[in-house]
């Protein structure tokens, strides 16, 4: 087989294309490479000593830039509205009736205890180790997703989800305003946070607890999200 | 308390709490929300008429690293004027619910304050990720919104929609991340004192990748191919948003962005020529159109170009001409959208026939009323802004523009007349049209506005002239951002 | 060591993503950008952003390319690109 039938003509001329373009603006960027220069994040890291968190990337990201994260909070939240929207049929059918594979029905009952307790563990040590409320609650959604396309009995209530779903974006906006009474700041830090604390559970005022409320909403949306992917797929 | 993160924080709350206030009653969400439209919109004038200084809400953490919302007197023109229509759009259908119920009321309320609180946080932030932020919620709430009745139109408009957003998207963050690699930040102020110590070409590169993402969004010339699909694919009622307060947000966030970043007069011509081309080309192709939501979203392409061009000038006086422009423009094609909407409801039919069987002397004058204020004509709200941008284009001498503008505006007299001769047609007529009392008061308002507006048009000009001062001085804007200690 | 993980880990981005746009089968396709999530991490990992790679490895492999598949089935199998 020539290599001129696998590839397409059109891929060809796209690939030429866009290699100009990418050239032309590479040149211009490799002729302005930015030399040190000091930028707002790094700023943002130093100022995290203040806050007693001992993961600076989570005061960044729930802290400094708390009011971003609610954005993206309701990105995920109206786009797994949109997919329930989208996906939504008269006639709902549940997953697939067929018996999964054997080998997937048992490693799912393995796997999917240690996959809960590990996003667990990432969404409350957000502000220890890595991670945090976004990896831990879509690593419950992926251990979520696991149990769906293993099991037959197994599926999620979407009013139960919808109830954390729920909890969950209200307190992280109803904590906003507290701090907005207490602070005179939106997404203040009102409860006390203690230097001398880092390192502990219990530290760093307001940004754990935001941190896991964020992880509970993402979980709920995620899950959400798979299983409506997964039940309309039987009657089409 | 007063402070203008109410207008983004209460909206989100609102939609986060939907599936609790569905427990209440059938109408618990529909009130609530009706209720929270006109508690922002009472803040919003309370708000208008306390600013003597502007006010710097802070979150978290002080300006230049951290977020900060600022309410001065353009921004909050803005604020006003969306706050207003989103609550003039629920009161229109809540008229109508009795008679054409949408299937998921819920997630249409909660799409409308998303959409609400995105434009205001777009207008308000002084961050340009955060802007960013507000760009991708008003983006993924319109795709839902444009296909929100799962026809195959509707989903079509929706995909196509999605597609153009997504490149933009991709524009725009680009954009974004070469400005923070270079200058180290992205408070708009701070990139507004730094911006010209990039090189010459890092800023063209920097400025087209803006131009492209928002381009998109604004629809102007070489990006607004796709605009009349998704105008025709959605409901008026969502057309209604989309042309009066969606636009208008990224229109005010791009000139924003413009007059911060590059106040010198460096591109005034290029955007000029975009704008006249988009201007043109909109008004020639809408002659054509036989589907009465195309027509009128060509015109309101034909609108924005013409908005394109008054904000180009980059002086105080075109600012001034492009919010009354902007202000006529929206009130016009609320009134317009709303009234189709009820149109093609009861004659089930899009074409623009459907004027000529429309039987309600009410429908009948409102339209013609907003259509005159569309065309310019002296005594409706649409005069002031047309002939304000012919006085100062003639004074800076540019008369190439001026007699684009009003190439273009014969143009839309042909068609609009068109369409108003359907209307007054001595023909057989379709059954007679029930409005309810709560529609007919919402359409009588917008359109009484338009005629105060158009016959006293100086009740208005303290505000809109402090607007555009506020809007032009990018000094002013860097010293209240960096002047604010949390 | 750490510079020639860093550099195989740059080839192999690169190597993969010819690859994924070749590719004549969608299901393939988004397979092969997995891989390449994959050396992103190890790249974000080399560069000292753990927080970074386990996003990138949670939602850009994992949940991310599982809704794409599952577009995919709704598409009805296995498209031609």
């Amino acid at each position: 087989m020539s290599l001129k039938r696998t590839i397409p003509m059109t891929t060809v001329s796209g690939f030429g294309v866009s290699a100009v373009f990418i050239l032309t603006i590479l040149n211009i960027l490799m002729q302005n490479m930015p030399s040190n220069i000091y930028r707002a994040g790094d700023e943002l890291l130093k100022l995290n000593a203040t806050d007693g968190v001992a993961n600076s990337v989570t005061t960044v990201v729930v802290y400094f830039r708390g009011f971003d994260t609610l954005g993206e909070i309701a990105v995920l939240f109206i786009a797994s509205l949109g997919i329930g929207l989208m996906l939504t049929n008269n006639n709902l059918n549940n997953i697939s009736q067929e018996n999964s594979n054997f080998m997937l029905q048992i490693g799912a009952k393995l796997l999917s205890p240690v996959i809960f307790i590990f996003g667990l563990y990432i969404m409350i040590y957000g502000h220890l180790s890595v991670g945090g409320g976004f990896q831990g609650g879509v690593i419950i959604a992926s251990g979520i997703l696991l149990l769906l396309i293993s099991s037959n009995g197994f599926h999620i209530s979407h009013k139960f989800v919808e109830i954390f779903e729920t909890l969950a974006g209200v307190s992280y906006v109803v904590i906003g305003l507290i701090g907005l009474i207490i602070l005179d700041s939106f997404l203040g830090n009102f409860l006390p946070y203690d230097i001398s604390k880092m390192g502990l559970l219990l530290s760093g005022g307001i940004i754990p607890i935001i941190y896991i409320i964020v992880g509970i909403k993402v979980g709920s949306e995620m899950s959400v999200i798979v299983d409506n992917m997964l039940k309309r797929n039987i009657d089409d | 308390m007063m402070s203008s993160i109410y207008f983004i924080a209460l909206p989100l709350l609102f939609g986060f709490s939907v599936p609790i206030l569905s427990k209440f009653g059938k109408n618990g969400v529909a009130y609530t929300s009706l209720i929270l439209q006109l508690s922002l919109f009472l803040l919003s004038i309370t708000l208008v008429l306390d600013l003597t200084t502007p006010i710097v809400e802070v979150i978290a953490i002080s300006p230049p690293l951290g977020i900060a919302l600022v309410s001065d007197n353009v921004s909050m023109f803005f604020v006003t004027i969306f706050t207003f229509f989103t609550l003039v759009l629920s009161i229109y259908y809540m008229g109508q619910r009795e008679n054409k119920k949408y299937a998921n009321e819920n997630k249409f309320f909660i799409l409308l304050n998303m959409l609400l609180a995105s434009a205001i946080g777009l207008v308000l932030s002084s961050d340009i990720f955060n802007i960013y932020v507000f760009f991708e919620i008003a983006g993924i709430s319109s795709y839902i919104l444009s296909s929100y009745e799962k026809t195959a139109n509707a989903l079509e408009a929706g995909l196509k929609y999605l597609l153009t957003g997504a490149m933009a998207s991709i524009f725009l963050v680009f954009g974004i991340f070469l400005i923070y690699l270079h200058l180290g930040t992205l408070n708009l102020a701070l990139i507004s004192q730094n911006f010209y110590t990039l090189s010459i070409e890092l800023q063209l590169l920097i400025a087209t990748l803006l131009f492209v993402g928002f381009g998109f969004k604004v629809e102007v010339f070489p990006f607004n191919l796709w605009v009349s699909d998704i105008y025709e694919g959605s409901t008026p009622l969502v057309n209604a948003l989309f042309s009066s307060i969606v636009s208008k947000a990224y229109l005010f966030v791009f000139f924003h962005l413009l007059y911060l970043f590059i106040p010198h007069h460096n591109f005034t011509d290029f955007l000029l020529s975009v704008g006249v081309i988009s201007m043109i080309l909109a008004e020639i192709v809408a002659i054509k159109q036989t589907n009465i939501k195309r027509v009128f979203a060509y015109s309101s392409l034909g609108q924005l170009g013409l908005l394109f061009i008054a904000f180009s000038m980059q002086t105080s006086d075109a600012i001034i001409a492009g919010l009354y422009i902007l202000l006529a423009h929206s009130i016009a094609k609320m009134v317009i959208f709303l009234s189709l909407d009820s149109i093609i409801n009861k004659y089930k039919s899009e074409d623009i026939s459907v004027l000529e069987k429309m039987n309600s002397p009410f429908m009948k004058w409102i339209l013609l009323i907003s259509m005159l204020s569309l065309l310019g004509i002296p005594l409706f709200a649409g005069f002031v802004g047309k002939f304000l941008i012919l006085k100062t284009f003639g004074i800076a001498g540019y008369f190439g523009i001026i007699s684009a503008i009003i190439l273009a505006s014969l143009i839309e007299a042909i068609y609009y007349f068109k369409l108003i001769g359907l209307m007054f047609k001595n023909t057989e007529k379709g059954d007679y049209m029930e409005i309810s009392i709560l529609q007919k008061s919402v359409l009588l308002l917008l359109t009484i506005s338009i005629l105060f507006i158009g016959v006293y048009p100086f009740i208005l000009s303290d505000w809109i002239n402090l607007a555009s001062e506020t809007m032009i001085n990018s000094h002013t804007y860097q010293n209240i951002i960096l002047g604010v200690q949390l | 060591m750490l510079g020639l993980v860093i550099l195989s880990s740059f080839i192999s981005i690169i190597l993969i993503a010819f690859k994924t746009i070749i590719e004549p089968k969608l299901s393939h396709t988004i397979v092969l950008s997995m891989g390449i999530g994959l050396n992103a991490v190890i790249l974000f990992v080399a560069f000292q952003a753990p927080d970074v790679a386990l996003t990138q490895a949670v939602i850009g492999i994992g949940i991310s390319s599982v809704i794409l598949l599952m577009g995919l089935k709704h598409l009805g199998g296995n498209y031609e690109s």
